[in-house]
């Protein structure tokens, strides 16, 4: 069979049952049947061998332990102690609580490996206090959404896991190369709420009190050392990124058990069970996405692509941008994990062959994916924000354009300075290099 | 009567994940300690056993995730596209998922056969007993996909 003509049956099977409702993970693998029939080179259950093996990579085991150290440390109120902290340090600019807003969301970020945990944890508490204080709910709604994306480009980030697990790259130098990047996201959104702040006259949240930031410091310091703990346990070479997701479970447990007390044992098993499903239907597409994407490979595929987008490939940061457009538009409609699980392994080879660093490949990738949780129709975290408001996400539009506007930038800068996101990875895993 | 049964087969499956779960948190964290405590054995199974567990979980999960309908999915149809469409999109989606879930069940029972007279290399431990979640998924997507199809067909009644 010709490569030409498998792709276009694995493709447009694929499209035609995602249209039909049937999930990504399962149209992926009901997608390979017609070639495994057609090629009696390929036994089915070598399929099932596949998945089997991909599940054999450790990092993939951090996925659930990220998601459960965010679900304990929401429950155990960490969230609010970090508002009152980011109160103490932003409240003093204009537009103070949407200052706030951005600077726990980046906190936060530093501690959940998920963007919709960050929008549902922080909004059900930021939303009310900002609409109370008179702020437009359409530009509450976007700066909580907007925010939030700052989940998965900072480290940890589970969607760095699952591209890692699929691709092969490196998770330690993916956090790293996405810490200076998602910095610079929330510092572009933070200038952006002071051109609003200044508008449209919205207030200043609080005095500046140094004793404030003292006590709310100490009140948060334990739950921001996780970031350290995570970071630092993983450059020094004392842990690996997936002892390193349960050193953080463990001190989540710690914080909420011990410590502050605003945890209970008997509620444990439920976040147990809630983080299982969520990670499971995760790492299940990881599953059929790599018979997917080992089949693409079987019937050289990558290299037909490579072959049909010849023209691009002559310069690096042309073809970055065709894949970020490629990815803001699959974002549009498509969650990111199952977008990484489809998009990642076709678009891999054609990164490879025209020169583009694999971290620098991940990292643009992660990013301007992540930007399809704030675009509609299905922009999860634009969705969580806009319930929690209760307005139609319609209505947010503009302001969000604004905020995405801005981060656009941003990302731009990235795609087109490879030294952003790979400075750090180089400066302290510089054998990676 | 078959409700009450997809009711309680689905709480059995949640209470295994939850032990399962638990379990995978004890064994990296014994394979942690192995390596940093010294009176902490670095036990070889840990690796395993983690392996292991985790297929379970995700396969599991996996399968209450098709009972509450939480795969990820992509709503691409307009919602009023017509009675007939929408009716013929889910006979299709069923059809579909009712494909899947056989293949699975066949040749997850065929590779279930193959591990069994497997064992792994580390421990020696029945490659079946990993194996098995494959045709365990399989078999309870079939149950939970008619217990949709069921509840489904009923509202569709009522409305």
């Amino acid at each position: 069979m010709s490569a030409g003509l498998a792709f276009s049956i694995m493709f447009g099977l694929l499209v035609i049952f995602i249209i039909l409702r049937v999930p990504v993970s399962f149209s992926l693998a009901l997608a390979v049947l017609p070639i495994l029939f057609l090629e009696s080179r390929i036994p089915p259950i070598m399929m099932l061998q596949r998945m089997m093996t991909s599940y054999g990579s450790f990092i993939l085991l951090s996925v659930p332990f990220f998601l459960l150290a965010a679900n304990i440390m929401n429950a155990a109120g960490i969230t609010n102690r970090l508002i009152r902290f980011a109160k103490s340090i932003v409240g003093m600019l204009p537009g103070g609580l949407a200052h706030v807003n951005v600077i726990v969301s980046m906190l936060f970020a530093g501690i959940s490996g998920s963007s919709t945990a960050d929008a549902a944890g922080i909004g059900s508490i930021l939303i009310p206090a900002m609409i109370k204080e008179k702020y437009d709910k359409s530009f509450t709604v976007a700066v909580t959404a907007c925010s939030s994306v700052m989940g998965v480009i900072i480290p940890p980030s589970i969607n760095m896991i699952i591209w890692g697990g699929i691709l092969n790259t490196s998770v330690a130098a993916l956090f790293l190369a996405g810490l200076i990047p998602g910095v610079m996201i929330g510092l572009s959104q933070m200038l952006l709420v002071i051109f609003y702040a200044k508008r449209r006259g919205y207030p200043i949240e609080a005095k500046i009190d140094f004793k404030g930031i003292g006590r709310s410091g100490k009140e948060s310091v334990l739950a921001m050392f996780t970031p350290l703990i995570i970071i630092g346990g993983i450059v020094g070479g004392i842990v690996t990124p997936t002892e390193a997701s349960l050193v953080t479970v463990v001190y989540s447990l710690l914080l909420g058990l011990v410590i502050y007390h605003s945890l209970k044992l008997k509620e444990i098993p439920d976040h147990l069970l809630n983080t299982a499903k969520l990670a499971s239907i995760s790492l299940f597409a990881v599953g059929t996405s790599s018979i997917y994407g080992w089949v693409l490979a079987y019937l050289r595929i990558p290299g037909f692509l490579v072959s049909t987008l010849n023209f691009a490939l002559g310069s690096p940061t042309l073809l970055l941008f065709i894949i970020v457009i490629l990815f803001l538009l699959v974002g549009t409609f498509m969650d990111t994990i199952p977008a990484i699980v489809i998009m990642g392994p076709l678009l891999y080879p054609l990164a490879e062959s025209a020169g583009i660093h694999p971290l620098h490949f991940a990292i643009v990738g992660v990013i301007s994916l992540s930007f399809g949780l704030i675009t509609p129709p299905y922009g999860l975290c634009l969705l969580i924000a806009s319930d929690i408001a209760g307005i139609n996400s319609a209505e947010a539009l503009k302001d969000v354009g604004a905020f995405l506007f801005v981060m656009i930038i941003v990302l731009s800068l990235i795609v087109i300075f490879p030294g952003i996101a790979l400075w750090l990875p180089q400066l302290l895993l510089p054998q990676m290099f | 009567m078959f409700e009450t049964f997809i009711r309680i087969y689905k709480r059995i499956l949640e209470i295994l994940i939850m032990i399962l779960m638990t379990g995978l948190l004890i064994a990296v964290t014994l394979q942690i300690l192995g390596r940093y405590v010294p009176f902490i054995p670095r036990y070889i199974w840990t690796v395993e056993v983690v392996n292991i567990t985790l297929i379970w979980v995700i396969f599991l999960g996996a399968a209450i995730g098709v009972k509450e309908s939480r795969h990820f999915f992509v709503d691409f149809l307009p919602k009023n596209v017509g009675r007939g469409i929408e009716m013929t999109s889910r006979v299709l989606y069923y059809t579909l998922m009712f494909i899947i879930t056989g293949v699975f069940i066949y040749y997850g029972y065929r590779f279930f056969l193959m591990g069994y007279v497997q064992e792994s290399q580390a421990t020696g431990l029945n490659l079946g007993v990993v194996y098995l979640s494959v045709p365990v998924a399989g078999v309870s997507w079939l149950l939970f996909l008619t217990s949709n199809l069921i509840q489904e067909i009923r509202e569709r009644r009522h409305s």
